[in-house]
């Protein structure tokens, strides 16, 4: 279903980029390289502290899964793992990464663990590393000081590898402009919930995937000139039943999945995942030392992670204040196969979304192949019963 | 189901065992009536935090092993399902979490796994998902959890090393003695935590033995037997008769050297074993083995359990833990264990690897197709990679790992031949 609001070329030729850029990550970052004469830095997402490494003038870019299917990996990793690891080693394997200078890896699940290990045997790709960031951040005074002795690890690494001295000062003006970006997004957000109908939400996605794989000015740019190009957009009545999207905390969810929960009559009017609204959620304290900061950012406990560990998290409360806030009719959990951080967490999700009376649809979904009619049928059904008022 | 027309040759020592873990599990559930406290720990390591405290503790791998190896895990994982437990969830959460909500629910258990809910979860798990485990624990039993770092990242440098130390000894004495003092309602015994380790170093010290004796052609045991074992560093850590356990066992295999007696009879084949032990597949693969002379001699997880006995320093508990932890978690680490594959494979004169890998548990199999690779290059030794789990039947199909057993051995015996020239 496209959307009701004509919007005007600028806007309909920026998602055009960040289209083209999601779909081939890879030419887009060899051709930026080429261009620019800079090293590029691939991170596992989520928690890297980027704005270290863009502080030396190397390119941080956050992994992201291929758009095809697994092929060379199933013979190095099991087929048990989420599309996001295989990928990552399938790319690397077929020489799709070796324009990286380096690959930040760390604890942030079970699989992520091993990977360096598979990447640096059968691969040239220089400089691949693993890090410790504490997985758990109950005790914060306990953690903090451990964590900031490993961000000191990550500093020395950076500066191994830029060649160059990485100081606090310059780190301090790449929070400056990493936050910029959060303000950016946010405001990007506020625009969509007020006008739900102006941005499907595989553009919403795309944009913000876009932030992950580009220099963050170059992308504080291109939001600069999309956002008040939408904001004069018209807000146009949407009466399709609103949904709020939960799940694929490291990565994008597939994209003909979203584009058909709102082809099944339905609109994305908030998300809680990587790939939208978690990834700008926490923004770092340009007041301290930006090692603090960073470290403080990292241990904030008001956006819980499921690979960070905080007992006094209720995810079921978690999710249901959020879909209350957003004023959605029903919640769907798109749980990328094989994550188990995202399946443990989705036993006191669901327990407390029924517990309430709240329509909810869990969406396994595959990196390979996803049952596409069957899925449609489940939507569907999912509309009905919001709909018809079932409980 | 294959017929065993080999019988192994069993160690009457082993038989303690079974009897001292039937005895400490009649004493957990016996707890609340005795006013005891209960302590539910997630973790290899550091169950003798509370053990030694007099917190009766039960381990999760343990418990699941042991419901495992007696096929008691359908009422378990039914209750974990209507929690909402996808079925690929880690199965010993599945396990620990289902007989806690058992509980809660009021389900009734075989008696032999109905054990009292805690008053206290001890996690210093080596994974997310021994964390999160703890987490739901907590949240559904309303028991106070302690979970800590050991920080099982795999440690590049001494620097590196003393880090992690000195994060693991600042956890245990912020976060985890405080919570265990609240619990036992008494200030943390120090002494009777250096008495329980003393008496643990010994274990590891005679267990180390019993271990290098495996280099022996025929192996005296297998790589299952010394599972068994493993209770002293586990539920029974510092407990009376854990070292005479170990002298006797100790002494039965010596004996077996030097008679010339293998665990296997007429030994052909000498395996190593990745990952976990599969508990619930211990008869089907076992019987396979027998049948076909093959013995595991040696493997990776049995070894995480205290290896390193010079770390064990009992005038200084906190910090050789702390420093015994962080060392024993480098199994976990391919890189480390391709080195100790190699190693193994010479020390041990093994013919063929066996990696079991779990749909459910990721802990010990990424990289296990590189760790075969690498031993193969050098060795010319041969693996086999299977799907299993160590609780859950349904990740292991017997007809496929029959077929593909077989045809390992003759990869091993064309290998064989072609080193003999």
């Amino acid at each position: 279903m496209p959307v009701a609001v004509k919007r005007p070329k600028i806007v309909q030729d920026i998602l055009g980029r960040v289209e083209a850029l999601g779909d081939d990550p890879y030419q887009f970052l060899r051709d930026w390289k080429a261009r620019n004469d800079r090293k590029i830095i691939a991170c596992l997402p989520m928690h890297f502290p980027l704005e270290m490494i863009h502080a030396t003038g190397m390119l941080p870019v956050e992994m992201w899964p291929s758009n095809e299917r697994i092929t060379i990996a199933h013979s190095y990793v099991h087929v048990f793992y989420c599309g996001l690891s295989r990928s990552i080693v399938d790319d690397a394997l077929q020489g799709k990464l070796e324009f990286l200078d380096g690959m930040y890896f760390y604890d942030q699940c079970m699989q992520a663990r091993g990977l360096p290990f598979v990447i640096e045997r059968n691969t040239p790709i220089p400089n691949i590393e693993f890090h410790h960031l504490p997985p758990i951040i109950s005790n914060p005074d306990v953690v903090k000081p451990h964590l900031k002795w490993n961000l000191e690890k990550i500093r020395k690494s950076l500066e191994r590898i830029s060649g160059k001295a990485l100081s606090d000062d310059a780190i301090s003006q790449s929070i400056k402009i990493y936050n910029k970006n959060r303000k950016l997004l946010q405001r990007l957000y506020r625009t969509r919930k007020k006008n739900p109908g102006l941005l499907r939400a595989r553009e919403i996605a795309r944009i913000v995937q876009a932030s992950a794989l580009m220099l963050k000015e170059e992308h504080n740019e291109l939001l600069e000139q999309l956002l008040p190009e939408l904001e004069k957009l018209p807000v146009v009545p949407d009466n399709r039943v609103k949904i709020f999207i939960v799940g694929h905390f490291c990565h994008p969810p597939r994209f003909d999945v979203m584009d058909m929960i709102e082809d099944e009559g339905m609109v994305v009017v908030d998300d809680d995942i990587y790939n939208g609204a978690r990834y700008f959620a926490l923004s770092v304290n340009e007041d301290v030392n930006p090692i603090d900061g960073l470290a403080d950012k990292f241990l904030d406990r008001s956006l819980p992670c499921p690979t960070r560990i905080d007992n006094e998290v209720n995810w079921g409360q978690y999710v249901k204040d959020k879909f209350h806030a957003c004023g959605a009719q029903g919640v769907i959990n798109l749980l990328a196969k094989y994550c188990p951080p995202h399946q443990e967490r989705y036993v006191d999700i669901k327990r407390e979304l029924a517990r309430n009376n709240i329509p909810e649809l869990l969406i396994e979904l595959e990196h390979e192949a996803v049952s596409l009619e069957g899925l449609k049928t489940r939507l569907q059904a999912l509309r009905e019963q919001i709909e018809m008022g079932v409980k | 189901m294959s017929d065993v027309k080999v019988k192994r040759n069993e160690l009457e020592s082993l038989k303690w065992m079974g009897k001292a873990i039937d005895e400490y599990f009649a004493e957990v559930r016996r707890a609340p009536e005795e006013g005891k406290k209960v302590c539910w720990h997630i973790a290899v390591p550091g169950t003798l935090m509370t053990t030694s405290q007099g917190i009766l503790t039960i381990m999760h791998a343990h418990v699941a092993a042991y419901i495992g190896a007696r096929h008691l895990m359908k009422e378990v994982f039914e209750v974990s399902e209507d929690e909402g437990f996808l079925s690929n969830t880690c199965c010993y959460m599945r396990t620990f979490v289902g007989l806690a909500m058992a509980k809660v629910n009021g389900v009734k258990l075989p008696p032999q796994i109905d054990f009292p809910l805690p008053d206290l979860i001890n996690c210093m798990g080596e994974c997310q998902e021994q964390f999160t485990m703890a987490e739901l624990l907590s949240h559904k039993t309303g028991a106070p959890a302690i979970i800590i770092d050991p920080n099982p990242s795999g440690c590049v440098t001494k620097e590196d090393f003393d880090e992690r130390v000195k994060y693991l000894e600042k956890q245990l004495k912020e976060v985890a003695i405080p919570m265990i003092e609240k619990v036992s309602g008494h200030r943390y015994d120090y002494a009777a935590l250096s008495e329980a380790m003393a008496v643990m170093k010994k274990c590891a010290i005679l267990r180390n033995k019993c271990v290098a004796l495996q280099a022996h052609r025929p192996a005296p045991m297998t790589l299952f037997d010394l599972g068994v074992g493993l209770a002293p560093f586990i539920v029974l850590q510092g407990k009376p008769g854990t070292v005479e356990f170990y002298e006797r066992f100790l002494a039965e295999l010596e004996d077996r050297v030097a008679k010339g007696i293998g665990a296997v009879p007429d030994e052909k084949y000498r395996l190593y074993w990745d990952n976990y032990t599969m508990w619930r597949l211990l008869g089907v693969v076992g019987r396979e083995l027998i049948n076909h002379h093959a013995n595991i001699v040696i493997g990776r997880y049995p070894l995480a359990f205290y290896p390193d006995v010079e770390l064990i320093d009992p005038e200084n508990p906190l910090h050789s833990l702390a420093e015994c932890n962080v060392s024993m978690l480098k199994t976990l680490y391919p890189h480390w264990a391709s080195e100790m594959v190699n190693d193994y494979v010479e020390k041990f004169d093994l013919d063929g690897l066996l990696m079991p890998a779990s749909p459910t548990c990721r802990m010990f199999d990424i990289g296990q197709h590189d760790i075969v690779d690498a031993c193969e290059r050098k060795h010319g030794v041969p693996g086999l990679i299977f799907e299993g789990d160590m609780v859950d039947i349904a990740f292991f199909n017997e007809a496929q790992f029959k077929t593909r057993f077989e045809a390992f051995l003759e990869t091993i015996d064309a290998r064989k031949k072609w080193r003999r020239g």
